[in-house]
């Protein structure tokens, strides 16, 4: 076996190098004839060139003659205007493609503000919750009910741009959710990349959690008027207003055609706006010691417009056909709790106007006894709880303006986990049942006024078990195996 | 032989990766064939935009209607001319300032500005006594480590109307800080530009403390020091009232009236002021008024105004510096509250080289006069610290420094004291990747008597006279 790899190996070798040697002398020939046709070329711009000068020469000595004064004026109006401008110099303005903007004339100070808006109406409709524990927290009731009402969903400042050469780039975004609490800090982070072609770029700060795609795409290219259940209950969106989870930490990605990966060392698992010690980013988690975020994502068909079209969950504005995927894992440890997620998921998308997403997600917790200080979890609720999960979802642009969608996802919790999720961490459930599998149908439509910058967005979702939580971001509220409708409608406008 | 099928492998991934590059140009030069090609499509593009030009010239009108042409563009020119004088606004990057919008007579005019520090934090402390852990309620010796956004800051400043009416305003989300919070938010207004006196109103810093006035991305350090925290400016922080500023050739002062010190974001009616806290000013609220001031005078160094001599006293470290500065400062805060009184009061001095050199000391202190009890048994305390510091610019961009301050807190004022007497001993070393606009600061700390409180954007953590050590790396943008 090792004696034939020997005879193979230089027999390859060899059949490589000829093959180049042939080529080669192909190209010698081709090289002559492309380099006469240059020298014709050379030629006759070089002729044209002659004339351009002469008539040039002609119309200035004509101006001269004609208004020499009218000239004069000209040139110190423009002087003058020149001299107003000169202190403060810079490309800045507006750009369609970027939107506002300041920026020094040599392109190595730049600042982009933004802002996102999402004005959302939606209504819920649950039926025959059996007891106030069913109906969750933040609409407590029993029976059939339904909820109604208008929110500003988001409302999002932000800024980035780069600062001293374009490889130091930095993003701000402050957020006014709908779930309360006032301002927040979303993201603060800068980035350094180690060089102008270098792929290999260094951040810090506070920034998404890297492994979802779904809260990777920001909440201004989404297909549907918010994101999954799915990925509120075992992926990288919160519930609570439905934006991506953030975490403080570092990180190094890597950037190529291709391949695009990531990979941060951090405090763990949603740990936006906590101090450096251990302690609980909200009141019902545990403090995270430590945690470590990955993703990866490979380039299986497209140009190099695909990575522009992949930072949106529609195909509206691509331009050739784009196929990726990515995979995604986080560990997060906390005192007595280790979390694993995991994910696995490819998107499509073609000028034609379709896009497809699918995706797997994995939370596998493992919860041992109660640790010294760590009361965020009673000890007979130890144990492991794997939990599954996907979603897939396709759009179709019908027109410019117009794209209908829809959407599956289902979560199969561990039940016990589930349990824990509805009731809270103390004798979870008694003799109720919480909503283990979790399916929400979702169908809808897009009509773009002015591309992203301007959209409005409807859908229905139906969820035949209804909801094992609160997702009131989605629209989305507890109601413990029984069904559940939610409307929601909304505009967005991006500048 | 074991090695054989890796380096198969290894050739068939290289094969197939090839097509996508590592980086998004090539690195590497093209081959001849394809520099060929570029240079046919080249000298295509060049021909076509020749043709074209000559195109236009022809269908150009006759030399009878340039006089029409050369009216229209005049008038156009004029046109233009006066959108500039009522309404145009020129905006860009300025070195000297930064990111500005301003009005072309300049009478108007805004200029953002951001600071964001990502900090990577781990404390070591030993023997915490039972309910001495602080925030984190630890007990024993204790490691807590991890990351956060010790500040993010965004500030407005400019001028409205003239320039020398100027505004100034800082919002910012610390990690200490539940939300996002108002910091300064002032006016100033100069009479006239040769004016030595400008007045001031609004909310803005106790401006007693050199260390605490310079801005968070002028520091030398990581963070300031802990007798700033528990004597100086972080007891006293923000106030809102009114100031007269001095400015002439050697001296700058300012004087400032206000609601009492410690009074950032609090109604007229509010409470400024400390209560129950470990610190210089505990005890001394809610104020009813105070009055801070501070004098700084240029012993040492130039001080025309085009050549600022405070522009080396802005920061600690030497980086930049054009002149050898000796800065001597003081400065004072008296506060009421009933009864109650306080008075802060400091002495520093600053030494830059141009050679890289700088030092900084100072004295800090609070004597209180308690007949009230808020938080602090009545009488009379005087609590004081100094700092001294060093550093030196090995190059244009390494700066080791090392930083001792102590503290000395009067026990009775604070029963649960233990230790009395905190010391806190600092080295590091800055890295400035551009400047002070991105830099890397790392040191390490070390208290030999731990810190009675928890100071939080300090990264220390509250542990009653033991062993405490920090180490501390922060990434810094700024601008």
């Amino acid at each position: 076996m090792f004696a034939s790899r020997r005879r193979v190996y230089p027999a390859l070798v060899v059949l490589a190098i000829g093959f180049g040697a042939g080529a080669a002398r192909a190209d010698d020939a081709s090289n002559q004839q492309m380099q006469q046709k240059i020298d014709q070329l050379e030629a006759k711009v070089d002729a044209l060139q002659a004339q351009q000068n002469q008539s040039l020469t002609q119309s200035k000595n004509q101006a001269k003659q004609d208004d020499s004064a009218t000239m004069n004026k000209i040139v110190s109006d423009a002087d003058s205007q020149s001299q107003l401008l000169s202190p403060v110099t810079g490309a800045s303005g507006y750009d369609p493609a970027t939107g506002f903007h300041i920026s020094s004339d040599d392109g190595n100070f730049f600042l982009h503000p933004w802002a996102l808006a999402q004005f959302r109406g939606v209504i819920n409709d649950r039926q025959a919750i059996q007891g106030l524990a069913d109906g969750g927290e933040a609409d407590r009731t029993t029976g059939s009910t339904e909820t109604d009402g208008f929110e500003v969903h988001n409302l999002m400042i932000g800024m980035n741009g780069h600062v001293v050469t374009p490889n130091l780039q930095y993003y701000l975004m402050i957020d006014t959710p709908s779930s309360g609490g006032g301002e927040t800090l979303q993201d603060a982070y800068m980035t350094y990349r180690l060089g102008d072609n270098c792929p290999w770029t260094f951040k810090a700060g506070q920034f998404v959690d890297p492994v979802w795609h779904e809260s990777n795409v920001d909440d201004g290219h989404l297909l549907m008027v918010d994101r999954s259940l799915v990925g509120a209950l075992l992926g990288g969106n919160t519930g609570l207003n439905n934006i991506a989870e953030r975490v403080q930490g570092v990180g190094l990605s890597f950037n190529s055609d291709c391949i695009r990966g990531e990979f941060d060392l951090t405090d763990g698992y949603g740990t936006a706006n906590t101090p450096f010690y251990n302690t609980a980013a909200a009141a019902n988690r545990p403090a995270t010691d430590f945690g470590m975020s990955g993703r990866v994502e490979a380039k299986v068909l497209g140009d190099a417009t695909a990575w522009n079209g992949y930072d949106s969950l529609s195909a509206k504005d691509d331009t050739a056909d784009s196929l990726i995927v990515g995979g995604g894992l986080e560990w997060t440890e906390a005192a007595n709790l280790d979390n694993i997620y995991l994910t696995l998921d490819g998107q499509y998308a073609s000028p034609r106007g379709l896009n497809i997403y699918a995706a797997v997600l994995e939370d596998y917790a493992a919860w041992s006894d109660r640790a010294a200080g760590q009361g965020a979890l009673e000890e007979d609720l130890a144990g492991t709880y794997p939990n599954f999960g996907f979603v897939a979802q396709a759009g179709f642009m019908i027109n410019p303006q117009v794209e209908p969608f829809v959407r599956y996802d289902l979560s199969l919790l561990n039940s016990r986990y589930a349990d824990i999720l509805a009731f809270g961490n103390k004798n979870p459930g008694g003799n109720e049942k919480a909503t283990a599998n979790n399916h929400e149908f979702t169908v809808g439509l897009n009509y773009y006024l002015f591309s992203y910058r301007a959209k409005v967005t409807g859908d229905v979702s139906f969820l035949p078990n209804g909801s094992v939580i609160d997702a009131t971001g989605l629209g989305i509220l507890a109601n413990e195996n029984h069904s559940e409708w939610v409307g929601r409608v909304q505009f967005q406008l991006s500048i | 032989m074991h090695w054989q099928f890796p380096v198969a492998t290894l050739l068939c991934v290289a094969c197939f990766t090839r097509p996508c590059s590592a980086a998004p140009p090539p690195a590497t030069q093209p081959t001849a064939t394809e520099a060929m090609q570029k240079k046919i499509q080249d000298l295509e593009a060049r021909i076509d935009q020749l043709e074209a030009h000559r195109a236009g010239i022809n269908q150009t009108q006759p030399p009878g209607d340039q006089d029409e042409v050369m009216g229209q563009i005049v008038d156009d020119a004029d046109r233009r001319s006066q959108l500039l004088s009522t309404g145009y606004m020129t905006t860009g990057y300025d070195p000297n300032v930064g990111f500005i919008l301003q009005s072309d007579d300049g009478n108007f005019s805004m200029h953002p500005s951001l600071l964001l520090q990502a900090r990577y934090a781990a404390v070591d402390r030993k023997q915490i006594l039972r309910g001495e852990g602080g925030v984190t309620a630890a007990q024993g010796d204790d490691t807590e480590n991890g990351f956060e956004i010790t500040r993010f800051r965004f500030s407005l400043d400019g001028s409205v109307i003239t320039p020398l009416l100027n505004y100034y305003v800082l919002i910012a989300k610390d990690a200490r800080m539940p939300q996002v919070t108002l910091l300064d938010a002032y006016v100033m207004y100069r009479a006239s530009p040769q004016s030595t006196v400008a007045i001031k109103l609004g909310q803005f810093k106790d401006p007693l403390w050199h260390e605490q006035n310079l801005l968070p991305s002028r520091l030398m350090a990581v963070d300031r020091s802990l007798v700033n925290a528990l004597i100086g400016g972080g007891q006293t922080d923000r106030i809102q009232g009114g100031a007269l500023v001095y400015d002439q050739e050697r001296a700058r002062a300012v004087l400032a009236l206000h609601d009492g010190y410690n009074g950032g974001n609090t109604a007229f009616y509010g409470p400024s002021g400390l209560g129950t806290t470990v610190g210089a000013g505990a005890g001394v609220a809610p104020t009813d008024w105070g009055a801070s001031g501070r004098g700084e005078y240029l012993l040492i160094g130039a001080g025309e105004l085009d050549f600022n001599p405070y522009y080396e006293y802005d920061q600690f470290s030497s980086r930049g510096d054009k002149q050898n500065i000796l800065v001597i400062g003081s400065g004072f805060d008296y506060s009421e509250s009933g009864a109650d009184k306080i008075f802060f009061h400091t002495l520093d001095a600053q030494f830059n080289t141009t050679s890289g050199w700088a030092f900084y000391g100072a004295y800090l202190a609070a004597y209180r006069n308690i007949y009230t009890n808020r938080g602090v048994p009545p009488g009379s305390y005087y609590d004081s610290g100094v700092l001294l510091q060093a550093s030196y610019l090995v190059t244009d961009r390494l700066e080791p420094f090392i930083r001792y301050d102590y503290t000395h807190l009067d026990g009775d004022a604070q029963p649960g004291i233990i230790q009395d007497n905190l010391n806190e001993i600092t080295i590091g070393a800055n890295y400035y990747l551009f400047g002070q606009q991105a830099k890397l600061t790392v040191d390490g700390t070390w208290l030999p008597s731990g810190c009675p409180t928890d100071v939080n954007y300090l990264d220390i953590l509250q542990d009653n006279s033991h062993n405490e050590f920090l180490l501390r790396a922060q990434f810094q943008l700024s601008f």
